[in-house]
């Protein structure tokens, strides 16, 4: 069965150990910083590329974010999606329902243009704001079963059987197609971009939509950093000379 | 009135349920008003939440609902928030509490703010939420009538302060069939396969210093001397050198051991989210300069594959 699917990802800096926030703390300060997508976004294009290539059909990757964005959209149209959607934007600072909205409407469009799409796959949560809420608002007002941060899918026939770990075991689902999924990082192994996929990414067609936020019912003020541990290592040493050290620490610790 | 959503399992509230009706108590303290809770498919739950402070437990009753089934579930919240009037529905910030609490705000057109860890409640509200896995904070203002919160698991101890009764009073919620098209048909077990990174006492963790999957053997080696387990940072699951299963960070296994060992490893935001639990942290890599030597208690100097070997030697002769 041919497969129309939808990933949903989202550009973040790769911030390394520390985060800088801009002068009014609104932002992250991304100065020398590259970025990426998040794991859990990784995983979904992953899945839908082996999907595509098992089944046939097609796989779209749409971003929300400013001009830059287009970056990851390359990137996964370099490990093998299709065909890329921009909502272009200048302003990072959509929460989850203003995100959600702009999504659903664009969803609509690209339906009524191409047919449905058969899976929606969203993260299971951002690396950076980790709502865990824009694929849940998406598939409610599409109307469409949903399931968050899933850990395992099988397609068969018209239905998606889904696998989830929660603390009481692994839950099964099975949801009628149309339906929506957000995945969790290790459902699979994402294959990195290859030279000619980075080549064929380029004439790949992204279609840019322009966006604006609507109002509701929270509004972001600013960024705040968490409260220093004040921790500073205390060094053992500099190379083997330090194993005596170490093995006292662990000693104190009651560990040997 | 603070309505909470409580998760229970073998029959009595989960941890980050009852860390919730502790939040709700300072939550309470700022707003007035007494806490109400609401939980699916048991109805022997009073007793449990009088110690925590609940002076009315609503039991959500439907045969439908003995399995969990996130829209229904949401949709009797729903229905049970437009019956009573809380000012805030609250739930714990666990997969299924973000996921229920998600629906009711989709159900409600109402906004959510998830993993929060803090409220100023004043004329208008003021939450800060935990954000890029701890890393940052995040502070949001309110304006609903009915705030939707998750609480970030772990935020606080859960505590217990009785009331003197808390009644149970059973609520029956009208559900649709498509209400019911995301339900769990059967959960597997999952096996005990013993000590695992999320209970042990001592972690050892590799990163992007190990070099390959074949530069973990001196780790495990170090593990089996300890008795401890071994993972590794997303780069080395990423990779392909250790399985998902033992990754540690955001993304992977969340540990809290007494001692974390972390070699080659920088200490990225995403690793910290995922090991910053741990009581003590003693790092292993040859950059001074690496973040992870500001987030750990003891440090050394030198490449692990150089250091490691070395102290399973000592061990041995001690």
């Amino acid at each position: 069965m041919d497969m129309n699917i939808l990933v949903c990802i989202k550009q973040i800096p790769d911030v390394g150990g520390k985060i800088r926030l801009s002068d009014d703390s609104r932002n992250i300060d991304t100065k020398n910083l590259e970025f990426t997508i998040s794991p859990h976004e990784e995983c979904a294009v992953e899945q839908a590329i082996q999907l595509v290539n098992q089944e046939g059909g097609s796989a779209t990757v749409l971003t929300l974010g400013i001009a830059g964005s287009e970056e990851q959209l390359r990137d996964s149209l370099a490990r093998g999606m299709d065909k890329g959607v921009l909502l272009h934007t200048d302003n990072n600072n959509w929460n989850a329902n203003q995100t959600a909205n702009a999504i659903t409407d664009t969803i609509r469009k690209l339906e009524s243009d191409n047919g449905i799409f058969d899976l929606i796959l969203f993260g299971g949560e951002s690396a950076d704001r980790g709502n865990a809420q824009v694929g849940i608002l998406v598939a409610q007002t599409l109307d469409r079963p949903s399931v968050n941060g899933i850990n395992g899918l099988e397609i068969a026939g018209n239905m998606a059987l889904v696998k989830r770990d929660c603390d009481d075991g692994i839950e099964n689902y099975e949801l009628d197609l149309p339906a929506v999924l957000s995945v969790r990082d290790g459902m699979n192994l994402p294959r990195f971009p290859s030279l000619r996929g980075t080549l064929m990414a380029k004439k790949k067609p992204i279609q840019i939509i322009e966006v604006e936020p609507d109002e509701t019912g929270t509004t972001f003020l600013k960024f705040e950093r968490p409260p220093e541990q004040g921790i500073q290592a205390v060094i053992l040493g500099r190379g083997p000379e330090a194993a005596a050290n170490v093995v006292q620490v662990l000693k104190k610790l009651e560990l040997v | 009135m603070i309505l909470v959503f409580v998760e229970h399992l073998d029959g009595q509230p989960d941890t980050p349920s009852l860390q919730a009706l502790s939040f709700a108590r300072t939550l309470a303290a700022q707003i007035g008003g007494s806490i109400e809770a609401a939980a699916f498919g048991l109805d022997s739950l009073a007793d449990t939440l009088r110690d925590y402070g609940v002076s009315k437990y609503h039991s959500i009753t439907d045969d439908r609902l003995m399995t969990y089934a996130s829209e229904a579930w949401a949709a009797s919240l729903k229905q049970l928030t437009e019956s009573i009037n809380p000012k805030v529905l609250l739930a714990p910030g666990t997969i299924k509490g973000n996921e229920v609490l998600a629906y009711v705000g989709a159900l409600s057109s109402l906004s959510v703010v998830t993993n929060v860890c803090e409220i100023n409640a004043g004329k208008q509200w003021s939450v800060t939420r935990s954000s890029w896995g701890g890393g940052l904070l995040e502070e949001v203002l309110i304006d609903q009538d009915l705030a939707l919160l998750t609480l970030a698991t772990d935020t606080i101890e859960a505590s217990e302060r009785a009331v003197d009764t808390c009644d149970t009073i059973s609520f029956t919620p009208v559900l649709e069939q498509k209400h019911l098209r995301a339900q769990v048909r059967s959960v597997e077990k999952s096996v005990d396969e013993g000590m695992s990174l999320k209970t042990a006492t001592l972690v050892i963790g590799g990163g992007r210093g190990t070099g390959s999957a074949e530069g973990f053997g001196i780790l495990e080696e170090l593990g089996e001397v300890l008795k401890a387990v071994v993972g590794g940072s997303r780069v080395t699951t990423n990779n392909g050198w250790r399985p998902h299963a033992h990754q540690i960070g955001l993304t992977g296994n969340h540990i809290s051991p007494k001692l974390y060992i972390a070699c080659g490893i920088s200490g990225a935001i995403q690793h910290m989210a995922g090991c910053k639990s741990s009581k003590n942290i003693l790092v292993i890599n040859t950059d001074e300069n690496a973040p992870m030597f500001s987030h750990a208690d003891y440090g050394v100097i030198g490449d692990l594959h150089e250091v490691v070997p070395a102290i399973i030697e000592e061990l041995k002769n001690s």
